[in-house]
């Protein structure tokens, strides 16, 4: 017998995952719809900036298409709820704690899975829609291939790109921990997207409360990472902050579904 | 009551309480399985074997008492696979895995290296008589195959103590005969076996020694043979009247109740000869006059169903 039970129970996640359709399915949805919804995004864009495409700026038309990573966000957030509910669902959960000395290493396992999973999908669905947004913005904007990929290249929107691809990370592991901590993937899934939603009313907040609250949000942190907050707007932290906040985030929900897993009765 | 646990025991429970709300689903109860034997763990549902096991196995958090496998309690044990292997239901398997998939996972969960992996799970597939289903995924197993599937996952670290909640459940006879065979051999090479059935047949087949619970208490733990011979309660008599006789042995001192079906009684502490001159004297004609020997069904009802009910 060899190895820690962390790695022991990571490597038999990974196992698992590679055994089960659905997360290929739910990843391969994830890729297609980012694709897809960057494409609507941008079809969209004289609709919602009131501005024609051929005269829109191409990097505000290219910004517009990384929205597709929110959209392959939710599908994560999903993909990792059910990851861990199905768990709960069925009772497979108590095989895997009859062979663990402590129970947190089955959340930290699969945290690590989802983690990898998650970065992968985000990775491939960022470069997927930065496919679809170069073709039609080159087309619909009057502007060259190669001048609309040198803009999809830059260091600003490489950033901007990358950037929001945290989102499905760290919401996809604040899914599973939710998941872990109430037992369900329904849990998982309003867990995160209560977080997402509750990031985009923080804004409405009367002022003062909203430079409180905001900040300290998850979505406040992705966006200042990716310089979708721009200095002085009630979300933006700096960045060493903003990865302060990520980390928290994500040792918070580690901690509150170690604890209630710990307490629970199979 | 031995209050103290029992080192040699494979498992040991002491005083071991569980209350949910105001319900007290297992109360105070105390027992050793010993290795060598299998022991059967008998119960009418709702009895608490269930949650008796789930304690065992450190899944169900008792509000007292204290459970031991191999001589510390579960958490205590740096590979607990080594030690203990179980199946609690065949619902507790990702119907998405294949067969392989599942023994893959359980197998790396429990520290197996790629050589004792490959190894161990041809060897349980092969020992469950799985192999020509690996590739297929649990959700088209039947039941039958779901609860090999689980006993293979139970064994693949060659455990020294095996916990089973019903593992006859949905098995043909073949694969009652199989289970049978497998328990008995398990047991016979100095190993623990802990299972529960509400198959009593199978039970008096397969156990040697039970631990009979009712309404989370202890009712019964001694070896099979013991339960049933010392449950014997007399001479069985039916008859068209019997009343003389069961007053004239009444008078005598021995007492006797109906039998279950209501065709007849069972008068305690007679020796069949003397019934039958009593019944000769009194002129009672007897369609039936046998030693009341009942199966392990007949005690369990006995011991398990309260007199009021009766």
């Amino acid at each position: 017998m060899s190895t820690t039970p962390h790695i022991r129970a990571a490597s038999a996640e990974w196992a698992k995952l590679r055994s089960l359709r659905a997360p290929r399915m739910l990843g391969g949805t994830a890729v297609v719809l980012a694709a897809l919804s960057s494409a609507v995004f941008i079809l969209s864009f004289p609709v919602t900036q009131r501005t024609a495409l051929d005269r829109a700026p191409l990097t505000d038309v290219l910004t517009a298409s990384v929205l597709g990573v929110d959209v392959a966000a939710i599908v994560l957030v999903v993909f990792a709820a059910w990851f861990v509910g199905i768990e709960f669902r069925t009772g497979a959960i108590t095989e895997a704690l009859l062979r663990l000395p402590r129970r947190s290493a089955v959340i930290t396992a699969k945290a690590l899975v989802i983690a990898a999973v998650t970065v992968l999908t985000a990775v491939v669905a960022a470069v997927a829609l930065t496919v679809v947004a170069v073709a039609l913005a080159a087309a619909l904007t009057g502007t060259s291939w190669s001048a609309a990929l040198t803009a999809a290249v830059s260091p600003e929107h490489l950033r901007l790109l990358f950037g929001s691809a945290l989102m499905p990370v760290v919401f996809a592991l604040l899914a599973a921990f939710a998941a872990f901590a109430f037992g369900s993937m329904a849990a998982g899934v309003l867990g995160a997207l209560g977080l997402i939603v509750a990031s985009m009313l923080a804004g409405w907040l009367p002022a003062g409360a909203a430079a409180v609250v905001a900040p300290v949000l998850p979505l406040a942190a992705v966006h200042t990472i990716s310089g979708a907050a721009e200095a002085g707007s009630t979300e933006f932290l700096g960045i060493v902050p903003a990865v302060i906040v990520l980390a928290a985030w994500v040792a918070i929900g580690w901690i509150l579904a170690a604890w209630r897993l710990r307490r629970r009765d199979f | 009551m031995n209050v103290l646990q029992n080192d040699d025991a494979g498992v040991s429970v002491r005083g071991l309480t569980k209350r949910f709300g105001t319900a007290t689903a297992v109360d105070d109860l105390s027992f050793d399985v010993m290795p060598g034997h299998v022991t059967g763990f008998l119960g009418p549902n709702g009895a608490g074997k269930s949650t008796t096991l789930q304690m065992i196995l450190g899944l169900t958090t008792p509000d007292a008492g204290t459970a031991l496998v191999a001589g510390a309690p579960l958490s205590d044990h740096p590979n607990l696979a080594a030690v203990v292997g179980s199946l609690l239901g065949t619902e507790r398997l990702l119907p998405g895995l294949t067969v392989h998939a599942h023994l893959e996972w359980a197998a790396r969960l429990s520290g197996l290296n790629p050589d004792e992996r490959t190894t161990r799970i041809a060897a349980v597939l092969a020992e469950v008589d799985l192999e020509s289903a690996a590739t297929r995924r649990i959700s088209a197993l039947s039941l039958g195959m779901r609860q090999r599937l689980g006993l293979a996952a139970a064994i693949l670290t060659d455990p020294q103590v095996l916990l089973l909640d019903e593992p006859l459940n949905g098995l043909d006879p073949e694969g009652i005969t199989w289970m049978r065979t497998f328990l008995k051999r398990f047991a016979a090479s100095g190993r623990t076996v802990l299972f529960s059935s509400h198959l009593l047949t199978e039970m008096a087949l397969t156990a040697d020694h039970v631990v009979i619970i009712r309404a989370g208490r202890l009712v019964a733990d001694l070896p099979l043979a013991d339960l049933v011979s010392h449950a014997q309660a007399g001479v069985v008599v039916r008859g068209p009247d019997l009343s003389a006789l069961l007053a004239s042995q009444a008078a005598a001192g021995r007492p006797s109740t109906p039998t279950p079906d209501g065709t007849g009684a069972v008068i305690a502490d007679a020796e069949p000869r003397e019934i039958f001159r009593d019944s000769v004297r009194l002129g009672v004609d007897l369609d039936e006059l046998r030693l009341d020997e009942p199966g392990l069904e007949e005690v369990f009802l006995r011991l398990t169903t309260s007199r009021k009910a009766r």
